[in-house]
Order: structure tokens, then sequence, then C-alpha cells
């Protein structure tokens, strides 16, 4: 899959989490899911939950840690893509 | 140490589903998901154990420089009673206070040295701290070279954490 599709999808999963709308339609590869696009932390989880659903994929803890923005994430399902 | 997170309870249920299939196993130990399981108030204990932990990385945040990192694991907490309670991080301990009402839960860092709590706006807090340390004008908020908040009194900067969610905020200082 090509980064630009993984993060069409990964719009479409985190859209119902975020509370900065403007941000959210401005989205680039370096919005940040907290200061950004104010996705409370508690949420934070939700999304890595819908894109290992959304994705068929298993994010580990140091992977996860990892996901605070849009780059960052697109980077781990592209490599847990390719684990697959 | 400083540091305090508070939970608006109405908010959480709307907003988050602890039940959620693996939910808790992203952000829990196991001993932390048992207790959680065996509460006679799961989604309590949860927040309870949360409030716990973003408090106590709030203040291992400012002691260790810690970057923006989501790592719920690093970090293990243990109840001792309704209110105090531990969190370890690395070789590590912090002692928090939690209190909870019907409507928020809310816990911080507690140090030997003596700590301050005030609920409420940011305007009244303001307006406290004018009050208590008899200041000319309202403190002003900064933040340090590290990007954390301080407050500006009259010559010196004192260091204090706010945490808000929902309907409720809280600052220790």
């Amino acid at each position: 899959m090509t980064s630009e599709a993984i993060q069409q999808q990964l719009k479409k999963i985190i859209k119902p989490y975020v509370n900065h709308q403007d941000n959210f339609e401005n989205l680039t590869t370096e919005s940040d899911f907290i200061s950004d696009l104010e996705i409370n932390s508690a949420n934070l989880v939700d999304v890595v939950l819908d894109v290992e659903d959304e994705f068929d994929i298993r994010i580990e803890n140091d992977d996860m840690e990892k996901m605070l923005n849009v780059k960052a994430s697109i980077e781990v399902i592209q490599k847990k893509l390719a684990e697959k | 140490m400083i540091g305090n997170d508070i939970v608006d309870l109405a908010k959480a249920k709307r907003d988050t589903y602890i039940f959620r299939p693996r939910y808790l196993d992203k952000v829990c130990s196991q001993e932390e998901v048992d207790l959680v399981r065996s509460s006679s108030n799961s989604i309590q204990t949860f927040w309870r154990l949360w409030t716990m932990k973003e408090a106590a990385y709030k203040a291992f945040q400012r002691q260790f420089s810690l970057g923006a990192k989501y790592n719920p694991f690093a970090f293990s907490s243990q109840l001792i009673d309704e209110e105090v309670g531990i969190v370890s991080y690395q070789n590590h301990t912090l002692i928090t206070r939690s209190f909870k009402t019907d409507k928020f839960m809310y816990s911080e860092v507690s140090h030997s040295e003596v700590h301050n709590t005030f609920f409420g706006s940011t305007a009244a807090f303001l307006s406290h701290l004018k009050t208590e340390f008899q200041l000319a004008f309202h403190p002003i908020v900064s933040t340090s070279v590290e990007g954390l908040p301080m407050l500006k009194l009259n010559q010196e900067s004192i260091p204090f954490s706010k945490t808000h969610h929902g309907h409720f905020q809280a600052f220790q200082y």
C-alpha cells in the first residue's frame, strides 16, 4: 500500500476522535494527534485498536508509543504490513 | 515534584469504552487489569490507575525531561488504599494521592514538599494566587525552556501542573 493510501485510511480512522476540525481538514503527515488534532490520550488507544482492525495487524507497545503523529503512524503501519 | 491529572467521568463514559476488546491490555499491566476486573467499580478503578500514571508521568517528565511519548507500560501502579497509590518508573517511585467525587477522578503526585491544589477556571486560579501571594498583579503564565508550565510571581517563577478534562480543571503548584 502506498503511504498516500494509508494516510487516507488513517484519516477515516481518526475522524471520530478529533477535537480540532480545522486542523483535521488540513491534515498533513506532520499533524500531531495530541497537539494539533486534540485527540485525548484515552482515545489514542482507540486509534491504535482501530488501526489494528482496519489493517489486520497487531501493534506492540514499542510501536504504539511512536504513534503520536500521522507520519510515525504510517511508518508503523507500513512496517507491520510488510511483515505480514 | 508536581504532576496531576483529572478525568471527567461523564465525558470519559461518552468517549471511551474501556471494555472494548484488547483496550485494557493496551494500557494496563496484567496486575492492573486484574485490579480493574476484580473491582466492584471497574470503571472508577480504571480511571484511578490512569490518572495516577498520567500524574506521575508529568512529574517524571519534569525530572528526566522525557519527550512526548506514549508508553503506559513504562509506568506501573499499585493501590495502597482508597487514597494513596504508588507509581513506578524504571527504578523510581512516586506516591500519589487520589480523590473522587461522583463527577470526577483526580490524582496528584504527593511529595514531602508542601504543594497546593486548586480546582477551578484559570482566571479564578490566577486571582486566588494574587491573594495568596499578596501580589500587585495577577501572576503571568509562561513556559520554561523545557516547555513546562511556570507561573511568574513577583521575582520568582514557580512550576505548576494543570489538568483539564470535560467540565473539570485542577492546578497543582
